[in-house]
């Protein structure tokens, strides 16, 4: 089940939310949260369930088991987490790097070992970061353990972020599993949001993916360069509308909840420096890797050589976390090299220079980051790229041209204004338009929304009387 | 203050009501769904989608989800208008960019919701026989059935190259004729096939936004299975050519949502002789009375089953096994014949309780002299028929 998914919007969001709130009790009302978010995850992995389960069942097992030893002081303590930690990320290991990892090493020794696909389950490799961060947490006294194993099964299936993130650590929401309230303010504007969400992803995402998918699907040569860069560009507003618009569904919805989990995005487009960029996109994840694996190596306080290694190792995890595939680590690997130029060589020169320059440095650069994001086949990413910088004309009137590109160019124009803050824009529309007519113009969005939904289902009777 | 706080209060109770009515407003779409499901969506002409009973199975496989989805897009109030609002829109707003690049390129391809515009034609893409040759082999087995039950009747095979089969612009076709005419066991002289070899071929004998063919195309084809079934008698011909005054947005367009797309049709008008079965209201196109193009308005519905009766005992009876591309020549053809029975496959099943039609009986019930098999892919290519013997 996704967010902007006709049975999420008309059965689960209306069912969980009215049985929520009819219930009084926060014990009550965590239970009908923690089995709408197990319902949610089996409707899309009714078998792969059960995987969710175990990850949480070790985690509460593990912490459990090492809360005990650190009460008696018992040196087994350590190791206790460190199998923890093990078994947890065994599993995402297992179902998303497996097949990768035994295919690469065949190709180096000659040989096939012959292993089925697995197919990825949703959403684990957020909840086992999510998962990790609970376990590394009560090992460092950041947080108390979790006694009861149906909260801490609360937090990690959690529905607004299980699938997508924004991957909250526990600290985020310890207090608040307990002990939140829930207030109409909250819920308003909670909805409000989500319905932001859900327009960024069916209207500017989706339909600015027809652009890029009609480009990179069909004959990538016959696109041209202007073609190439325009799939680029359109990639790159997918991509964050896409993920934003998620990531503002799930803070809404935990906010109709009474959850607050911190910001994802902070308009990465307006990034002046790749640096700049990498702080103010997937938040979430890039402060994870921060926390928990690049300070723990020593960060920046250690030798230029170690850190540099230290970046490396974060980047290429981090490419390595998207997907299980080479281009994601060349992604990975281009960031850490854009990241390391910029901190060592012409960081400061950067800044040196008017504002939009800087901007459009970053813009063009995150773009090219993107194609390499778009391409797991090598063929087509080397293609793209060359084709983006080695001129040629496009010669869609030789072949066929997707019409599809036409619709989507009105909204990746749109698109192309919603990146920015536009903070005078909206100040000047709170001050202009009373309360009751915003809100009346998001329900009409949300109505929109419910229109761009429907219209993919579209599938008319082949044989009717034409 | 006093006023402040009550205006406050009622705030959040209006505030908690449109919450209230909001999400009952949404559910009230899955207990439409659930408890008060239509049966026809009218907009894209079809059965409304329904959900699939729970069980686990269904629920494991995944079966039940997609269900439940396909059957809220089709249930949920308003829905079917959401759609037409959204496929208007698009159709009014694409139009003029696909105008423009095809003016600008008149020798490209447009691709667009999975359909081909060339040359003002939508084109569907040629499908892989290998994906239909299952299908093709359950058609062939209840033919080959059929025949052999019935040594006294001539069949006889007509198939219809449309762009489904033929890629119309590059010439390339795939083996669907090559494939039936091989393993039907009859003669090779029982078989004819509307042959389209190029654009050329399938712009003068098909409509530009329908996959039927047009008036030059169905006369073509009734003149060539006139040979085929032997009819010696002269041919009907037409006894005016008249361009409607109305148009014409057909399946295609409305498939690729380009229903803002349409075409002028040119017709036939035939006088033909006295049939004990109304079929088709090509007398209220003579008139002016109806001037929109609809194909199935035009020459007749897809009915499961038709008879027409010339009353001339003297004459063969013909039966005619199609689907709607025998539509438009069926009178041409009923003209020559005691009685012609047209038997839709895809409807009798439907009303005689997914029994299918048993060949031997029907053709020993009605005495019927000659059986034509006529269509394309969509025909011989259809596993969901049932052709007992």
């Amino acid at each position: 089940m996704v967010f902007s998914s006709l049975v999420f919007l008309f059965f689960f969001l209306p069912c969980t939310v009215l049985l929520y709130y009819a219930c009084r009790s926060r014990a009550y009302r965590n239970t009908v949260l923690l089995i709408a978010s197990l319902l949610f995850y089996s409707w899309g992995e009714p078998k792969i369930i059960l995987l969710l389960l175990l990850t949480a069942l070790v985690a509460y097992l593990g912490v459990l088991l090492a809360e005990k030893l650190r009460e008696k002081g018992h040196p087994l303590e350590k190791l206790v987490y460190i199998c923890t930690l093990i078994l947890i990320v065994s599993s995402l290991f297992v179902f998303k790097y497996l097949n990768f990892t035994a295919k690469n090493i065949g190709l180096l020794l000659g040989r096939n070992f012959g292993l089925r696909e697995i197919a990825l389950p949703i959403g684990i490799s957020f909840y086992t970061f999510q998962t990790l961060s609970y376990v590394i947490d009560h090992h460092r006294g950041v947080i108390k353990v979790q006694r009861n194993p149906f909260l801490l099964l609360l937090y990690i299936a959690l529905f607004p972020q299980l699938i997508a993130g924004p991957i909250v650590r526990y600290k985020t929401v310890e207090e608040e599993i307990c002990s939140r309230s829930e207030n109409l303010d909250d819920i308003w504007s909670g909805f409000k949001r989500f319905i932001v969400g859900l327009g960024k992803k069916v209207i500017l995402a989706n339909n600015t993916a027809l652009i890029c998918d009609a480009i990179y699907q069909g004959n990538i040569s016959a696109a041209g360069t202007a073609g190439l860069w325009l799939a680029a560009l359109a990639y790159t507003m997918q991509i964050y509308f896409d993920f934003s618009g998620y990531s503002d569904m799930a803070i809404g919805m935990g906010q109709m909840f009474g959850f607050h989990f911190l910001e994802n995005f902070n308009h990465p487009y307006s990034a002046l420096s790749v640096t700049d960029f990498w702080r103010r996109w997937h938040i979430s994840l890039s402060s994870w890797f921060r926390d928990y694996i690049y300070i723990p190596l020593g960060g920046n306080r250690v030798s230029r050589p170690r850190w540099l290694f230290n970046i490396l190792v974060v980047w290429l995890l981090t490419g390595f976390w998207h997907g299980a595939e080479w281009n994601f680590i060349f992604w990975g690997l281009y960031y850490a090299l854009l990241l390391i130029g910029e901190k060592i060589f012409w960081g400061r020169m950067l800044k040196k220079l008017p504002k939009v320059l800087q901007w459009l440095y970053t813009f063009l650069l995150v773009m090219i980051g993107w194609v390499i994001f778009y391409h797991t086949d090598s063929k087509e990413l080397l293609l793209s790229l060359t084709g983006m910088f080695k001129f040629s004309a496009a010669s869609w009137g030789q072949h066929s041209f997707d019409g599809n590109i036409l619709l989507g160019i009105p909204f990746l124009i749109a698109s192309l204004f919603f990146i920015f803050p536009n903070s005078k824009i909206k100040q000047t529309i709170d001050r202009v338009l009373p309360s009751a007519v915003r809100s009346c113009a998001l329900l009409g969005l949300f109505a929109i929304c419910i229109m761009f939904i429907l219209s993919s289902s579209y599938n008319p009777f082949i044989y009717f009387r034409f | 203050m006093k006023i402040r706080r009550i205006m406050h209060k009622n705030k959040s109770i209006l505030l908690a009501l449109l919450l209230a009515g909001i999400f009952l407003l949404l559910l009230s779409g899955t207990v439409r769904t659930i408890f008060f499901p239509k049966e026809i969506n009218s907009y894209e002409v079809r059965p409304a989608n329904k959900m699939m009973e729970l069980s686990l199975t269904s629920f494991l496989s995944g079966q039940y989800q997609s269900s439940f989805e396909s059957a809220l897009s089709d249930q949920i109030p308003l829905s079917q208008y959401l759609k037409k609002i959204y496929n208007d829109t698009s159709s009014s707003f694409m139009e003029p960019g696909i105008n423009a690049y095809m003016n600008k390129n008149p020798d490209s391809v447009l691709r667009y919701n999975g359909m081909n515009i060339y040359r003002d034609h939508l084109i569907f893409d040629m499908h892989n026989f290998e994906e239909i040759k299952a299908d093709y082999d359950h058609i062939i087995q209840g033919c080959n059935g059929v025949i052999a039950a019935n040594p006294q009747t001539e069949f006889v095979f007509y198939y219809i190259e449309s762009d489904y089969c033929c890629d119309v612009i590059g010439g390339a076709k795939n083996p669907s004729y090559d494939y039936l005419s091989s393993q039907i066991n009859v003669d090779k002289s029982s078989f004819g096939r509307f042959e389209i070899n190029n654009f050329e071929d399938f712009s003068l004998y098909f409509r530009k936004t329908d996959h039927h063919w047009n008036h030059i195309g169905s006369y073509k084809a009734y003149t060539h299975i006139a040979s085929l079934l032997g009819i010696e008698e002269e041919l009907m011909q037409p006894a005016e050519k008249r361009v409607l005054a109305g148009v014409h947005s057909g399946f295609k367009a409305f498939t690729a949502k380009l229903q803002s797309v349409s075409e002028k049709t040119e017709v036939y008008f035939f006088d033909y002789p006295e049939y004990s079965t109304q079929y088709g209201n090509e007398d209220a196109y003579r008139s002016g009375e109806l001037a929109d193009f609809v194909y199935a308005e035009f020459y007749g519905d897809d009915e499961p089953e038709l008879v027409f009766d010339t009353n001339n005992p003297g004459k063969e009876n013909l039966l005619v096994v199609g689907d709607s591309y025998d539509n438009a020549i069926l009178k041409l053809l009923a003209s020559h014949y005691n009685r012609t029975h047209a038997i839709d496959l895809r409807y009798y099943i439907d009303e005689n309780g997914g029994k299918g039609l048993d060949f031997t009986e029907y053709i020993n019930k009605h005495e019927i002299d000659k059986v034509l098999f006529i269509g394309s892919d969509f025909l011989y290519g259809d596993s969901s028929l049932i052709i007992r013997s």
